[in-house]
């Protein structure tokens, strides 16, 4: 039998760890310390200055933090929401036996989520121009030559333009993720409960959905955090504008994004680069703590059934 | 046996640790010589230059390595230059060279990213070797960061084939007339496009209503009377451009004769005149009528080669910029781009003179501005930008939207005090 001191453990273990620390932890730690400072492009000091930056962003003449998280999360619920109520609807539909065909369908689903996000991405930045933009071209035919949705230029339709594009892109996995769950729900479930008298939506609440959510749950955890993080499609698309005024953040800058445009952005003039290592700071206490939470909530209910 | 297998696991990690650091350490060789070096070496040059315009510039480094077979000049073009030169800069990569126009010298001056060269290139030299001009653009607080290689400034570019010269407007008025006309004539056409949300493109009106963007010393002059009224003026143009106006679509515009004219720079000649074979004629910007007449007055740039913190060999970067902006192969290049050479003989020279595009662009040069090179630019391309996107797109009115630009402006200039 093989035997293996603990300290040799560790000693093999030694270069990952120390690898997964230079490349995952400098960063981070770089950053935090960075948000204590008071670094910009022109002055390159690193002096500490304690709080200032974070109270910078809860300050009232910056609402900026606010608007970005809130507008962010609206962007996370809504996408979330529509990937699952689609992949739902779809994947039910191919579960049907009528259905024939099943790995075309299931193949040709995954093309959208296939396909490199910059190319779809400037496709429907083409798709949604407000002049010479297909979409708008074929709804003149019907409504009139003077008709036209400002997708890239009105605040609500640029996040609508990017809600359909995310639900395009992403959809399929939930498609797929949940058809593989329903198929191995047994039909004999289905079938007793329709002795027992179920009528078809009951036998979907009370049977089909609870066996789902152990497949739904963790797509959805991880879905809403790379949603949240969300960045080259939406960029592509609208480079998180439309601004409406000069003074704010456009109305698709999501968090990334913002970060992004006061770094790199347009000349940002004397780029403070301490103030934005705050801003991320906060979005990882307030992604962490989410995830913390959402994972706590869902092992404890788990527990209970 | 155990021993051993703890020798050899000890043996893995020194060669995985051996392997870190050769990775990560770099070689600095310093090599300190006047002229270019005889060592092979790379100079990488990173640019915005495009299309025809950049096969001319092109030659010249090829000659240039013809003649130093050791050195070879690398072109790397960049969208979004400056920044990404600032983020490569200061982890100690990206280019040698930065080519890019002198509005962005005070930002990267101020923060170390470009270096002065007085020690190679002499403020004699410069001054004597450059229209005056052009000399001051590549002078910050007195240090030399490197030479000038054209002057540019935008003006209006017509197609001969849609518009006659006579039809062409002189005034503001009448421009507005003549679009309105145009459009009314040719359906699904338009009479002069340009990027209306751009704050380059639009510093015409600006500065020929009597606006400012920012001064010298940093006052941001965005919601000043005139500026709003400068403002109006290009959202009065709304019902006949397209609503959602860019760069690109303005300039395909014109190139699928859909636009009778744009208002566009040097860089953007020989694609129209000699890629989409187009007959191009040339008009001064029109005199603003709300002011006296004073003509629309765009930022005359200086495209400048700036050389970067990172250069290791600063005396072949200086033989390179003093090869490329020599007379001879200044009018060679100029011949394909029909720019105006900021070298002063090349510019005397009658081959540039004599020269129809470039001979219009230097006229309209003469109404222009210089444009600063000090770092109060950088707050504001972005905030005028903003300002013009959201008073084009209808979410804000115009005043509105030039108090927001002037409160974010501001902002950026105590930024850069501070």
């Amino acid at each position: 039998m093989l035997r293996v001191k603990r300290s040799q453990i560790l000693l093999y273990l030694l270069p990952m760890l120390i690898t997964i620390a230079v490349i995952n932890l400098t960063p981070i730690g770089y950053t935090l310390y960075l948000s204590f400072t008071n670094n910009t492009l022109f002055n390159g000091e690193y002096n500490f200055v304690g709080l200032t930056n974070y109270s910078y962003w809860f300050s009232v003449a910056n609402t900026d933090l606010l608007y970005v998280i809130g507008n962010t999360l609206l962007y996370v619920v809504v996408c979330i929401a529509l990937f699952l109520l689609v992949g739902l609807a779809t994947a039910l539909a191919l579960n049907n036996q009528k259905i024939k065909g099943l790995p075309f369908w299931r193949a040709a689903l995954l093309v959208p989520w296939a396909t490199p996000y910059a190319i779809t991405s400037l496709i429907w930045k083409f798709l949604f121009n407000y002049d010479f933009g297909p979409i708008n071209q074929i709804g003149r035919i019907f409504l009139g030559p003077q008709s036209g949705i400002p997708w890239m230029t009105d605040p609500f339709w640029a996040f609508v333009a990017v809600v359909i594009v995310n639900v395009w892109l992403s959809y399929p996995f939930f498609t797929v993720v949940i058809l593989g769950a329903l198929q191995s729900v047994p039909s004999e479930l289905g079938e007793a409960a329709n002795v027992d008298g179920a009528n078809a939506w009951q036998r979907f609440r009370s049977v089909t959905l609870p066996l789902l959510l152990p497949a739904i749950t963790p797509a959805t955890i991880l879905s809403s955090i790379t949603t949240f993080q969300m960045f080259g499609v939406v960029y592509l698309i609208t480079a998180g504008g439309p601004v409406t005024s000069a003074d704010k953040p456009g109305a698709t800058s999501f968090v990334m994004i913002y970060i992004y445009n006061k770094i790199l952005g347009d000349n940002a003039a004397n780029i403070h680069y301490a103030q934005i290592a705050t801003f991320a700071v906060l979005i990882f206490i307030i992604l962490g703590s989410v995830t913390f939470l959402t994972r706590s909530l869902g092992d404890s209910k788990e527990s209970l059934a | 046996m155990l021993s051993k297998r703890v020798i050899t696991s000890f043996l893995s990690l020194a060669v995985l640790c051996a392997l870190l650091m050769s990775a990560c350490g770099g070689s600095n060789d310093t090599t300190t010589s006047s002229g270019p070096s005889n060592q092979p070496e790379t100079i990488t040059i990173w640019h915005n230059w495009q299309g025809d315009y950049l096969n001319a510039k092109k030659a010249i480094f090829d000659a240039y390595h013809k003649q130093h077979p050791n050195i070879t000049i690398k072109l790397v073009q960049q969208d979004q230059l400056v920044d990404k030169s600032i983020t490569a800069l200061k982890g100690g990569k990206g280019p040698d060279i930065i080519a890019w126009a002198d509005d962005s010298l005070g930002q990267l001056a101020a923060s170390r990213m470009v270096v002065p060269m007085d020690k190679y290139l002499s403020s004699d030299y410069i001054s004597s070797t450059f229209t005056p001009a052009a000399a001051k653009a590549v002078t910050y607080n007195g240090k030399i960061y490197g030479v000038p290689e054209t002057t540019e400034a935008i003006t209006i570019m017509y197609n001969k084939k849609l518009v006659k010269t006579s039809e062409l407007p002189t005034t503001t008025d009448e421009l507005l007339a003549f679009s309105k006309n145009f459009q009314a004539k040719n359906p699904g056409k338009y009479g002069l496009v340009w990027d209306t949300t751009d704050a380059y493109f639009n510093a015409p009106w600006f500065y020929g209503f009597g606006g400012t963007y920012v001064t010298e010393d940093g006052k941001v002059g965005l919601n000043s009377e005139k500026s709003v009224a400068a403002a109006k003026y290009i959202n009065s143009f709304r019902p006949y451009l397209p609503k959602q106006i860019t760069y690109d679509i303005a300039s395909s515009l014109f190139t699928e004769n859909k636009a009778a004219a744009i208002i566009n720079g040097p860089w953007s000649y020989s694609d129209y005149a000699t890629k989409a074979k187009m007959d191009i004629g040339f008009a001064p910007l029109p005199k603003v009528t709300a002011n006296n007449n004073t003509p629309a007055a765009p930022f005359v740039g200086v495209k400048s080669l700036w050389m970067t913190k990172i250069a290791k060999d600063p005396a072949t970067v200086a033989d390179i910029m003093k090869f490329y902006t020599s007379k001879d192969n200044q009018i060679s290049m100029i011949k394909a781009t029909g720019e105006i050479p900021a070298n002063a003989a090349a510019a005397a020279d009658k081959a540039v003179t004599g020269n129809v595009a470039i001979a219009s662009y230097s006229e309209q040069a003469k109404a222009g501005n210089p444009l600063p090179n000090t770092p109060f630019m950088s707050a504001v391309w972005k905030p005028v930008k903003d300002a013009l996107t959201a008073s084009w797109s209808g979410s804000q009115s115009v005043e509105n939207a030039m108090n927001a630009a002037q409160k974010a402006a501001e902002q950026g200039v105590k930024s850069i005090n501070s």
